[in-house]
């Protein structure tokens, strides 16, 4: 379609939007001098066409590829950097699915069209029920949210994820984690995930099962690794394997190759 | 001046908290308190001539309080200052007899250990056990600037610090000490993490380039605990040491660049690449092998360290590029490059001896770490069809190869196919589904870590996959909205025969949320899940054993979880009632079998089989009911006042450490000189009332 030509101002499109002006104005997009037109392009000929909505860009008849490239023309550094030909953006997500540019009353963060963490599982239900875990992140308190870790606009790491690797993610809050360590646990070092869910578990500590099962799926060696531990046995309860072998993430003891000190 | 605004508000009232809520799981993450408390406040001002100011905080005075200020140049530059706390509560019912004399020293009384040494037992001193916390405290501040005054870029720099200080359990096994031995005590935590970033980034709507730099330090207060051994007195060759020491995790460093580029081209193409190196590094000093001064003193044993401290580094680097088209209105494709490395440059050290527990010098020597890291190249594809505008078909191809330096495997190979279907119809129809078969193959064994430890290291293993998920969200009306999804994801070990054999995992959910009218809206949601763990072991005292020792496990971990929730206001601007029930129950069963009629020779606590024989550990279960009530009035646009409601209750059976006393053997006899903290995670069943008044100016 032809691209209409000629700015009227934000004043005149309040004429007859004047609940999403004033919305608008809220925003910090208000700050753009472009106004309105800045995301709906000039609209001289839409007022001409005495409001006629094809003379206008209508993000509602656009896809989801070209309503984005609208908000790509400015928010292309930081966050939204990596967002053409992310995970959300093949998916056929728009910017528009997940943030509002004038909202209803009060202007909520980053224009969300919902809080953080209730967008997201509105997608991802699973991941609301995880909160609710024994084992969780402080999630449900308030204390992180999804972007945490994680950038729905894409990034360079898997899951799009904040930093470049699973285990690098985990070490920007549990640094004591990193190392290197003389006697390395190999599954440690190259994935926190083999061994814990962090989105939520109904074992402790958010792993994936409860020690000693967990260890014996890869443990099975000789002696006490091998054999069944009942909940009776200093094996099995408490912490588990974890119970001598306490330093499981690495040990920088030169005795600690069995990770016990 | 005249034109500048003001606004913020108040939150402040009391809160009772009854019920039985004493537990650490009530607290774990946040405090709830009870008395008058500021549950918030927020200011912000605005000068109009581009000058901004915000404020916001929560809970001051509490072990979860945060504040953030914002001030800014509108289009200029915006300055930040935040802190956070949030707390870590372990347990609350810890008891102890060590008593920490010196940080890091953990002592118990002489006659104690003499006693014990002596034959006495070791429930004769248990009257003198103190409780004592576990729970920590991580505080973070951090300072950050950004400048956009210059059109088309982007700075940003940040300062971050952040504390941890309090306890956590350790536990520490001498277990060829006297009795098998492990005490646990409460570690102090006081780590230090120092982060800076700064980036530039230029952005023009056709290029994008970046360049940044991270950093970051961490420091330990302590590298080491030094802790008294119940059972001995002396150091001796045979029966164990007076102390152990155990070395805690080590001052660290790592820093990082980034630079990444982007442009657009002809035909809505785009090409970003990044490149990302970096580095890990630890060289902090060495403990000693043992503090026991009998071993030390063995013509044998050597106690002198080959070197002093490990000076291990981890080299980082990230190089990526991707290229994005979308030609043609109904087709679309993208190619992706990506190679990262965790090269572990660490060296080999050769230690002639060492002291695996403080009893026994290991002396056949040399013992030599390994070096633990893996370079994963990725290369796939993705194509996507749009027959119709409502409609997109997608098909992915990645190829993830994962070089490792030193696993069972010297590679793995993950090649994944994956489907992809989007529909969006008339806006209110939205389905999304996928489909992927996964397969991993494994690539040449490395002798050398295949016989180190006999594991099966079912992450790398051969593995076959199936994945799909769907995702349905019905909107018939503006008013309506349903959501139903599901997973299924299964997992296939045809090489496995200990360690993991099979995995599985699906669930199914529904979301409804309806309004009626302006005035009233509920939404409600169900969410049910099971895992499946399958696995095989052999009970051997050598290698190879003997296949009547052969033993299955299977564990089922299955959760339910509802939510419920309305939305009711019978005066407009005046009475809102809100309410929110969530009840999550997850459940896991463990399963053994046994062959029939096998020689089983377990631990000995299970019977000897002898015949076909099925155990199974008791049924571990977290329930945990959440309902919050609110009830506001609107004075008028400036004041409120809200009465809130709310019951949590917790309620877990957990049979591994429900138990859990400071003195086991009267379930593990062969416990017996041991030393627990006892640290249980009660249930609890708690009512906050919460009472208070919002001022908006």
């Amino acid at each position: 379609a032809d691209e209409p030509s000629g700015m009227v101002g934000t004043q005149t499109c309040g004429t007859c939007h004047e609940d999403q002006v004033k919305a608008f104005a809220a925003t910090p997009h208000a700050q753009s001098a472009l106004g309105c037109e800045g995301c709906h392009g000039p609209g001289q000929a839409h007022v001409d066409g005495g409001g006629d909505k094809t003379k206008i860009r209508v993000f509602e008849n656009l896809t989801p590829s070209e309503s984005s490239a609208v908000c790509l023309k400015c928010h292309n550094k930081g966050m939204q950097s990596q967002w053409i030909g992310s995970t959300h953006d093949s998916r056929k997500l728009a910017c528009v699915t997940c943030h509002d540019p004038h909202p209803k009353g009060a202007v909520p963060k980053a224009l969300l069209r919902k809080p953080e963490f209730e967008l997201c599982t509105s997608c991802h239900l699973q991941r609301k029920a995880q909160l609710f875990r024994s084992g969780h992140m402080p999630m449900r308190e308030g204390k992180m949210n999804c972007t945490s870790c994680h950038n729905p606009h894409g990034s360079t790491g898997p899951a799009m994820l904040l930093q470049n690797s699973v285990n690098e993610n985990c070490y920007s809050c549990h640094a004591e984690k990193r190392g290197p360590f003389l006697w390395e646990h190999a599954p440690v070092r190259e994935n926190c995930l083999t061994c814990h869910d962090p989105h939520g578990s109904i074992q402790d500590n958010l792993l994936r099962m409860r020690p000693p099962i967990l260890c014996q799926q890869c443990h099975t060696s000789t002696r006490h690794p091998s054999q069944i531990h009942t909940p009776a046995d200093r094996f099995a309860f408490n912490q588990g394997c974890v119970n001598c072998h306490a330093m499981i993430h690495g040990s920088n003891s030169p005795s600690g190759q069995r990770f016990e000190r | 001046a005249q034109d500048s605004t003001t606004s913020g508000d108040i939150q402040a009232g009391g809160q009772t908290v009854t019920g039985d809520h004493s537990s650490s799981k009530f607290q774990q993450y946040e405090e709830i308190p009870s008395g008058l408390v500021l549950f918030g406040t927020a200011f912000a001002w605005d000068s109009k001539s581009g000058y901004t100011v915000d404020f916001k905080g929560e809970n001051f005075g509490y072990d979860d309080q945060w504040a953030t200020l914002e001030w800014a140049k509108k289009g200029q530059w915006k300055l930040n200052i935040d802190f956070s706390q949030n707390p870590r509560w372990f347990s609350n019912t810890a008891t102890t007899l060590y008593a920490e004399t010196q940080p890091g020293v953990f002592l118990l009384p002489t006659a104690m250990s003499v006693g014990i040494q002596g034959g006495a037992d070791i429930r004769n001193y248990l009257n003198g056990s103190q409780p004592v916390g576990l729970k920590y405290e991580r505080k973070t501040g951090k300072i950050a600037f950004q400048y956009t005054g210059i059109e088309h870029w982007l700075f940003k720099a940040s300062y971050q610090n952040e504390q941890r200080s309090g306890t956590q359990p350790l536990s520490l096994g001498s277990y060829f000490s006297v009795g098998n031995n492990t005490v646990e005590i409460a570690s102090p935590v006081d780590y230090r993490t120092n982060t800076f970033n700064g980036s530039a980034e230029y952005g023009d709507g056709k290029w994008f380039f970046s360049g940044g730099f991270d950093y970051s330090k961490f420091t330990n207060g302590l590298s080491s605990v030094l802790v008294d051994n119940p059972a001995r007195y002396q150091d001796s060759t045979g029966a164990g040491a007076d102390f152990w020491r155990a070395s805690l995790p080590p001052d660290n460093k790592a820093y990082s660049f980034n630079l990444a580029g982007g442009v657009n081209l002809p035909y809505h193409h785009r090409v970003v690449a990044n490149i990302s190196w970096g580095e890990m590094t630890q060289d902090a000093a060495f403990i000693p092998y043992t503090t026991n001064t009998a071993i030390n003193a063995l013509a044998t044993f050597d106690p002198v360290l080959p070197v002093n401290s490990f000076n291990g580094k981890i080299d980082t680097f990230l190089g990526s590029v991707k290229l994005t088209g979308d030609p043609i209105e109904w087709f679309g494709y993208s190619v992706t490059y990506r190679s990262y490395e965790m090269d572990n440059k660490s060296p080999v050290i050769d230690f002639p001896n060492y002291v695996a527990a403080d009893s026994v010098a290991e002396l056949n020597g040399p013992y030599s770490n390994d070096i633990i890291g893996y370079k994963k190249t990725t290369w796939g594809g993705e194509v996507h069809f749009d027959p119709v505008r409502q409609v997109r078909v997608g098909l992915e191809y990645t190829h993830d190869k994962m070089d490792h330096q030193f696993r069972e495997y010297e590679d793995n190979t993950v090649k994944t196919w994956k489907g992809t279907l989007d529909l969006t119809f008339s806006q209110w129809v939205t389905f999304r589904a996928s489909y992927s078969d996964i397969k991993n193959d494994v690539g040449a064994v490395n002798e050398d870590a295949a016989l180190n430890d006999y594991s099966s290291q079912f992450d790398i293993w051969r593995r076959d996959t199936t994945q799909y998920n769907a995702l349905l969200t019905l909107t018939p009306t503006s008013d309506l909205a349903v959501t139903l999804s599901t997973q299924y994801s299964k997992d296939k070990y045809p090489d496995s025969t200990f360690g993991r054999t099979g995995c599985k995992y699906d669930n199914y959910g529904i979301d409804v949320s309806y309004a009626l009218g302006e005035k009233f809206s509920i939404y409600g949601s169900y969410m049910y899940e099971k895992y499946n763990y399958d696995m095989a072991s052999q009970y051997r005292v050598t290698v190879p054993g003997n296949a009547l020792d052969d033993w299955w496990n299977s564990t089922e971990d299955k959760v339910d979880t509802y939510t419920l929730g309305l939305l009711f206001k019978p005066i407009s601007d005046k009475l809102e009632v809100s309410s929110d029930l969530t009840y999550s129950k997850g459940t896991s069963d463990s399963a053994f079998a046994i062959v029939p009629g096998g020689a089983y020779q377990g631990d000995g606590y299970f019977p000897n089989a002898a015949g076909t024989q099925y155990f199974g550990y008791p049924e571990v279960f977290n329930k945990l009911t959440i309902w919050k009530t609110k009830l506001q009035w609107k004075f008028n646009k400036n004041l409120s006042a809200a009465f809130q409601y709310w019951w949590q209750k917790y309620d877990a059976a957990n049979w591994a450490t429900d138990v859990m006393q400071p003195y086991m053997a009267w379930l593990d006899p062969t416990a017996n000189k041991s030393l627990y903290l006892s640290a249980t995670v009660p249930n609890y069943n708690a009512n906050i009332f919460r009472a208070y008044v919002s001022y908006k100016f």
